[in-house]
């Protein structure tokens, strides 16, 4: 079993369960659990476990947990916020998929893998390029709907909604294919490329759940105030928590390198900076959280 | 002050030096450390002026901590490659900068030379009366004040030995030449003068190498007999393209024999225990400021 995908994603599971329970951690866990069943155990350190990334899982969860908390409670004041999400989420997914196989898809082609091993999957390809075109054709519609502040109903934002809807669904058309071709044909391509279907699953789920938001009633004010203060406070123990992924990333790297100035640490230390940032009491911290996050899946996603 | 003490400007420093400190980046585009060095240094100024709570006042001192240790070993620790055969020695390693850029041999303190080189990548070195050093990948090693750490493996610069077929009126033979050693083959005394990896010939039709990597290899040869004395030029690519009047062999060069090495990274970084400290109480501050009101 590969013990260094799989014990994080087990952490993400366990906060997704039990400790912050929301549904971008339980994503994100899902993600991370695929990348654990589809890549083969490391040949150089079949069970090496690192302390460093259970601690960055573990934050990740905090601060996806603390992003989508902040998230309903920034758009629960409004539905131009709740659209305004939607369009993010777009855009999000849009990148997602430009950036899944080095941009290939842009030109209309989709493989797992490389070299000798990869696996071109035309279907998959035709599939995820229109839920790239769809997608984006919804998100630049729900944003033009936003930016020339419309009424609600204007046609412009329900084209662009149920654009999103169609691209959400096309994308996760498209993970589904890609996973069962690549299964049946090339689990070994499957494992090269198991970290490319984590983010579109991801890109897909993302926008799946700003949609859900979109068509959810807005919440009360004075719960607003309660998730604001809650979300700060798991954004607190998520720094935290970054902050404990890089002296862990330290110590490994002296025991196991001979040196702290490792690319683990760097990477680590660069998310939990971030997750200083976040944690400031000043603007745009949303943006902040949200900066965080990737920032912790940039470094997960590096490891081993 | 007011000026420090915004958390904008806080948020902004730590924001740029994420990004600056992200190993992702092309080494074109990587800042230059004087810019990271002032970035940390307003970011830890930032977040002392602007601490309010024993929390902020935690992630303020450790961040200091943090930035006192890098800086000291930035400055007096040391960071450097050691790439060795085995049985070769060394008292030295090559030094790296900050930046990455070689600053030249630094002396270990010790002698030592690579007694073993194990099959999953782990090396034993053993110091001039004194221990063996064994560094297995995952696992490194503390001698004399340095850590010594297992890089991968590597093809050393000049080859073991060269093996050449010595073809005669009595049949073939194959001998191996090593470097600086004359061997015995068929009646002949052959050595290695000059040998070129990836050999070529310049504008002015002089031989040199390419590269170090053997892709065309080829050597020039001594080879005597008595009181004579012949020097043959042998390249792979062509078997017995020169054949020197008065000698009745032909010498051919049918393989390369690489020697095996061993790349270890060597490190002392004495205020990494500050470092740790300076990051575990950032860890502090942090969990502190999550408290519930």
């Amino acid at each position: 079993m590969n013990v260094a995908a799989a014990a994080p994603a087990a952490v993400l599971a366990l906060v997704a369960a039990a400790v912050a329970p929301r549904r971008l951690t339980c994503l994100m866990a899902a993600a991370a659990a695929a990348v654990a069943a589809l890549r083969p155990a490391s040949d150089v350190f079949p069970g090496a476990l690192q302390v460093w990334s259970l601690m960055a899982a573990l934050a990740l969860g905090l601060a996806a947990s603390a992003l989508e908390q902040a998230v309903d409670t920034f758009g629960s004041a409004s539905r131009v916020r709740v659209a305004g999400t939607a369009a993010v989420a777009g855009a999000v997914c849009v990148l997602t998929l430009i950036a899944a196989d080095g941009g290939r898809i842009l030109r209309w082609r989709f493989g797992l893998g490389a070299g000798a091993t990869r696996l071109e999957l035309p279907g998959a390809a035709l599939v995820l390029g229109l839920a790239l075109l769809v997608t984006l054709a919804g998100t630049l519609a729900t944003a033009a709907h936003l930016l020339a502040r419309a009424p609600e109903g204007y046609r412009a934002g329900r084209i662009g909604q149920s654009l999103l809807v169609l691209g959400a669904g096309l994308g996760a058309l498209g993970v589904a294919v890609v996973a069962g071709q690549g299964l049946a044909r090339s689990p070994d391509a499957m494992a090269a490329g198991a970290r490319h279907l984590a983010a579109m699953i991801l890109g897909a789920g993302v926008l799946a759940l700003a949609l859900v938001r979109v068509l959810a009633a807005p919440a009360s004010a004075a719960v607003t105030e309660t998730g604001a203060a809650r979300s700060q406070r798991m954004l607190g123990v998520a720094a935290a928590a970054a902050m404990v992924a890089v002296a862990a990333a330290g110590i490994e790297g002296w025991r196991a390198e001979g040196t702290y100035a490792t690319a683990t640490l760097a990477r680590t230390s660069s998310a939990a900076l971030l997750g200083l940032v976040a944690v400031q009491p000043t603007r745009l911290a949303l943006a902040r959280t949200g900066l965080f996050v990737l920032g912790l899946l940039a470094a997960l996603a590096a490891a081993r | 002050m007011s000026l420090l003490a915004w958390r904008g400007l806080t948020a902004t420093c730590g924001l740029l030096l994420a990004a600056a400190l992200h190993p992702a980046w092309p080494a074109a585009l990587h800042p230059p450390l004087v810019t990271i060095s002032a970035l940390a240094l307003l970011l830890v100024i930032s977040l002392l002026v602007g601490a309010r709570d024993p929390g902020e006042r935690l992630v303020g001192a450790g961040a200091l901590a943090v930035a006192l240790a890098l800086g000291y070993d930035g400055l007096r620790g040391h960071r450097g490659q050691l790439t060795l055969e085995v049985g070769q020695g060394t008292q030295s390693f090559e030094e790296d900068g900050p930046e990455g850029r070689s600053l030249g041999l630094r002396p270990l303190g010790f002698g030592a030379f690579l007694e073993r080189v194990d099959a999953d990548g782990g090396a034993t070195l053993k110091v001039e009366k004194g221990p063996a050093i064994a560094v297995r990948p995952g696992h490194a090693a503390s001698y004399g004040g340095f850590r010594i750490g297992a890089s991968g493996r590597a093809e050393a610069g000049e080859p073991a030995a060269l093996r050449l077929a010595v073809a005669g009126p009595q049949g073939s033979t194959v001998v191996e030449v090593r470097g600086g050693a004359p061997v015995e083959a068929d009646g002949l005394q052959i050595a290695v003068e000059q040998y070129f990896p990836d050999f070529a010939l310049d504008a002015t039709q002089q031989p040199y190498s390419r590269s170090s990597e053997p892709r065309n290899p080829a050597a020039l040869l001594r080879v005597t007999r008595g009181t004579q004395s012949w020097r043959v030029f042998v390249i792979r690519a062509m078997p017995g393209i020169h054949r020197p009047a008065g000698l009745d062999r032909v010498l051919t060069l049918t393989d390369v024999v690489v020697s095996e090495a061993v790349r270890l990274r060597v490190s002392r970084e004495p205020a990494a225990p500050v470092a740790l400290a300076g990051v575990a109480l950032m860890a502090l501050g942090l969990a502190w400021g999550a408290r519930p009101a």
